[in-house]
């Protein structure tokens, strides 16, 4: 009997030990990641500038003497120094320049600030200029096209489906297809918006409509999923005591179903939407891997977005990109755990 | 009261719409594509000609040459100009004719194809033949074309260290890969190896000097704007006993070397006046000289007397645009 009871209780131990385990390999593995970016990143917020009297054009970034005269202090370095700067790398600077930036240090004429260049301009070919206000706001448009066409018509479907669709095989099939259609890999939904809205409707080509559209298609399914699982776990004993009063059945529906589920269907949106925002396969597809310049200024405008932005950045030749890279991916994991925050935050009002 | 703030609400959301939707006024920018081997370079130009002109910066994509022929001959309203790493062929002339799409080629600059190894290997220097030894897929030998199992490079030749050949290159998508298939492989059919001594990576070269960097005894092949952003680390091979430089490059002294284009498009050019501009400024002293701002990034420029002939190719252009 106690050898059983032993027995039992060893199990029981080595299962923890194992969940234990699996955690704390998953902890080590998100560590490295994070570890790795951060420690690659974090110079990018940082930049190397010159007193404007040091005299010497050649350690200047290229686009400086667009600027001169304009009643501006400090300029920023060009790459080169800004790596020696920060890193000691020589790389294309020749010993009196680096002489020079050896003078310039003791002098007080060269500093290291805060990148503010990194969050207010927008994409450039010189990493010491590049910044991601280009790509930030592209990512707001092309989310708010999103917004407005996967949050509706997603949220229409899961309630016709789930309250109103009569139970046959038609709606069964409807049913099974998009449940699929949540598990499709997100760059068939790039074919299908470079065909669709592209190829078929003429609608410009690196725009936030095409890509806002795209992604729409993309989170629909699953906004549909996961409104249909939250509207399913409201209990039948709520809506019969409404019907039983004498309630019409959209009563029922706006007045008691839908806010008792809400917490779940916001759930769902804000988590497919930061999935959204993160997303870039789909946008390889539709050319939004453009060099762009100019913040979009309409939905129409050429655009790209924080995610394609990083893409690009990582495959320039240039040694101050990949530090921009890592601090642009720095950027885009706080704004989604921003996201998944407010999921949080709204489930919990809702609940209690 | 709460009916009316609603419609209020909505009212607000409209006037913020129509804050996003606003109509601009100016000039579309000029579209760009093609190769990613140039997008480097016509992406500086395109941000230096915004600062001169003040007109919107060009929208470059780096979408691969094949694709953006393709785009650039598919209608006259497509992109504005295209970047290559080889001339139009023969068919994409024709396509583009088809479509009465007229053009004008200029060529932009030297590139160099670069084989790289990390500066703790063992260096040694290569030949065109050595190289179509290593890497064709069907190599000349005896009067016949027999399958390449060379394993080792001491197999090519005795004086080579005993490194497996493992390359690491660009993908049959590129024009690059065009370049390595037409320098490197002779009568035995256009292909590289496929059995894992190339190895094609994606179209990222940074990720090719990532790998070479992380597995000692392999080889890469990139442009040359990689290399020399990463000189600090990496070895350069020499092939048919020349390095790869500014200058043998320039020259084309250097085997593995190729010119770089742009195509406009040049029907209607007095309405797009933008586009000889932005060759203009592509050609001009401050970019592609010497000590431009495109040879800073890599490119090599052209020699003196080709700059010339471009610079008049464009001036001709410009002549013939009725005023």
């Amino acid at each position: 009997m106690t050898k059983i009871l032993k027995k039992r209780h060893r199990k029981e131990k080595w299962f923890r030990r194992m969940g234990l385990i699996s955690l704390a390999l998953a902890l080590l593995f998100l560590g490295v990641i994070f570890g790795d970016i951060f420690y690659k990143g974090y110079p990018a917020f940082l930049r190397t500038e010159i007193f404007v009297d040091s005299g010497r054009n050649d350690l200047l970034n290229p686009h400086a003497p667009y600027h001169f005269n304009k009643g501006i202090q400090w300029i920023i370095a060009s790459d080169d120094v800004d790596m020696y700067m920060k890193h000691g790398h020589q790389g294309k600077l020749s010993q009196n320049q680096i002489q020079v930036l050896e003078n310039l240090k003791k002098k007080d004429q060269i500093r290291l600030t805060f990148n503010w260049g990194f969050f207010t301009h927008s994409d450039s070919r010189e990493p010491e200029l590049a910044g991601i206000w280009g790509s930030l706001w592209g990512s707001l448009l092309t989310l708010i096209v999103t917004c407005l066409t996967a949050f509706p018509l997603g949220i229409g479907t899961a309630l016709y489906l789930e309250e109103f669709a009569p139970k046959n095989r038609l709606t069964y099939l409807i049913e099974a297809n998009i449940n699929n259609l949540a598990a499709v890999p997100s760059i068939i939904f790039g074919l299908l918006g470079l065909v669709f809205f592209i190829h078929f409707m003429h609608l410009p080509r690196p725009s936030a409509v095409v890509g806002g559209l795209t992604l729409g298609l993309m989170s629909l399914p699953v906004i549909v999923v996961a409104t249909r699982a939250a509207l399913s776990s409201v209990p039948s004993s709520l809506k019969e005591a409404a019907l039983g009063l004498g309630a019409t059945p959209l009563q029922v529906l706006f007045h008691h179903v839908v806010p008792y589920a809400l917490p779940g269907i916001m759930t769902g949106v804000i988590l497919s939407f930061a999935r959204a925002l993160g997303e870039t396969a789909p946008l390889l597809m539709i050319g939004m891997v453009a060099f762009i310049a100019t913040p979009p200024s309409s939905f129409l405008d050429p655009a790209t977005v924080l995610p394609v932005q990083i893409f690009n950045w990582s495959r320039s030749p240039e040694l101050g990109f990949i530090e921009n890279t890592s601090g642009a991916i720095i950027i885009l994991l706080v704004m989604i755990s921003f996201f998944n925050g407010i999921a949080i935050l709204i489930r919990k009002k809702f609940e209690s | 009261m709460r009916n009316y703030r609603e419609k209020f609400g909505v009212f607000w959301f409209f006037i913020f719409l129509s804050f996003f939707t606003q109509k601009t006024t100016a000039a579309p920018p000029l579209r760009i594509v093609g190769s990613s081997a140039v997008f480097p370079f016509a992406a500086s130009v395109a941000e230096h000609f915004r600062y001169k002109t003040h007109e919107p910066t060009p929208i470059v994509e780096a979408i691969g040459t094949g694709a953006g022929v393709k785009l650039f001959c598919g209608s006259l309203k497509g992109p504005d100009a295209v970047i290559t790493s080889r001339p139009f062929t023969i068919a994409e002339k024709k396509k583009c004719q088809t479509e009465d799409i007229n053009f004008e080629e200029f060529t932009i600059g030297q590139d160099g194809l670069v084989l790289i190894q990390d500066k703790r290997d063992i260096p040694f220097s290569l030949t065109l033949n050595d190289l179509n030894l290593a890497l064709a897929e069907k190599i000349f030998q005896d009067g016949a074309c027999i399958k390449n199992t060379h394993k080792f490079w001491n197999t090519i030749g005795k004086e080579f260290p005993s490194y497996p050949i493992r390359v690491l290159g660009p993908a049959p998508t590129s024009g690059t890969y065009e370049v390595l298939i037409e320098k490197i492989v002779t009568s035995c059919g256009p292909h590289l190896r496929r059995d894992g001594a190339y190895i094609e990576a994606p179209a990222n070269e940074n990720l090719i000097v990532q790998k070479v960097l992380h597995t000692p005894q392999t080889i890469g092949i990139v442009t040359f704007s990689f290399y020399d952003q990463n000189k600090h680390r990496l070895n350069a091979f020499s092939v048919n006993g020349n390095f790869p430089s500014f200058e043998s490059i320039q020259k084309r002294t250097y085997s593995l070397s190729r010119p770089l284009f742009l195509y406009i498009k040049t029907n209607d050019l007095s309405r797009h006046i933008a586009r000889l501009n932005y060759v203009f400024e592509f050609l001009s002293q401050r970019a592609n000289g010497e000590e431009g701002y495109l040879s800073e990034k890599g490119l090599i420029p052209l020699s003196p007397e080709e700059q010339e002939t471009m610079l008049k190719r464009a001036q001709n252009l410009q002549m013939e645009i009725p005023s």
